[in-house]
């Protein structure tokens, strides 16, 4: 199976920085507050420990909202936040659109939509970067555990097989929300995407 | 340039024609706004005459915004049409761009709607 090697990695985990700070910056104008995220994280890694590391960072219950891609790339992406602050986050995008009482009613469709921004700008800033096309399939929403998550959501990539697993940790501090993008590469993907990086190193004559 | 405002809103997220909406009602009380959730429903409408704007996501279930777009372009080739997107892509963009369809980025902000009702079409 081909590995990044260090300088791959690095170019990619600023790569995915600039795709995420787009991420960040339409999540803080849908919620109008400020959106910190952490630095990327990049590794390799099967579903099992996937599923481990996911169930720590949330403890336990979460909803998420995943996307399947093609294109240059080939994967699925996951937005997930802890359950019990999801109305919350819905409350700060639709502000004075619904009625409170309402709220509950509008949960899963306004999740998806920032499900689907979030996950679409972070693809979208790779896409143009390689000069090249990304697709996504309309956004799923579940909730439950995270290997329910998980397991629900996953029809294109192999877990079974070792996934490249970039992370970023958003939170909005002001409500204290927090969360996580992940985007989960399927292996046949790597090559294509090494393919791509190298040659964005060579034109940058570093 | 009247100030009339009849709008069509395709999105198959509700909550985003919901805010869509909200923008306009809220600096155009008179506007005519007309939903639909994908390319079926829109065809299937009875739009009202004197459609000024046509506001259009990309990713919905069965045919794409994109593809819709040029379709409603043939019968409104004067209304001033936006493909308003999560799929901010340069390439999705030129598509667009080629078609003589606008393209403005998602998440629905205030001063974005306001911008494309600002314009209005040939």
């Amino acid at each position: 199976m081909i590995e990044l090697d260090d300088l791959q990695k690095d170019m990619l985990t600023e790569l995915f920085n600039l795709g995420m700070g787009n991420a960040g910056s339409a999540l803080s104008e849908m919620v109008s507050e400020e959106v910190l995220l952490s630095i990327p994280e990049i590794s390799f890694m099967d579903k099992n420990e996937l599923t481990a590391l996911l169930e720590v960072d949330s403890g336990g219950h979460i909803s998420g909202v995943s996307q399947q891609f093609s294109g240059m790339l080939l994967g699925q992406a996951l937005l997930t936040f802890p359950t019990q602050k999801s109305l919350e986050l819905v409350r700060l995008l639709l502000q004075d659109s619904v009625p409170l009482e309402n709220l509950t009613e509008f949960e899963e469709e306004a999740l998806l939509e920032v499900g689907n921004i979030i996950i679409n700008a972070g693809l979208s800033s790779l896409a143009d970067i390689f000069d090249d096309e990304i697709s996504s399939d309309l956004p799923v929403f579940s909730s439950g555990s995270c290997q329910d998550v998980i397991k629900s959501q996953n029809k294109t990539v192999n877990t079974q097989q070792t996934v490249l697993y970039l992370q970023v940790n958003f939170s909005i501090e002001k409500e204290k929300i927090k969360g996580y993008v992940v985007y989960l590469l399927d292996v046949e993907s790597i090559e294509s995407l090494a393919a791509h990086i190298d040659n964005y190193i060579s034109k940058l004559n570093i | 340039m009247s100030d009339e405002k009849n709008v069509l809103i395709i999105d198959d997220s509700r909550v985003s024609r919901m805010m869509v909406k909200a923008i306009i009602k809220q600096h155009f009380p008179d506007a005519i706004i007309t939903e639909a959730g994908n390319a079926d429903e829109t065809l299937a409408l009875d739009i009202p005459d004197g459609l000024t704007h046509i506001i259009c996501d990309y990713n919905m279930p069965g045919m794409d915004g994109l593809t819709l777009s040029q379709e409603l372009k043939k019968s409104y080739p004067t209304t001033y049409i936006t493909l308003l997107t999560a799929n901010i892509q340069a390439a999705t963009r030129h598509k667009a761009e080629d078609m003589g369809i606008h393209f403005t980025k998602k998440p629905v902000t205030e001063e974005r709607i306001l911008s494309i009702l600002a314009k209005q079409g040939h």
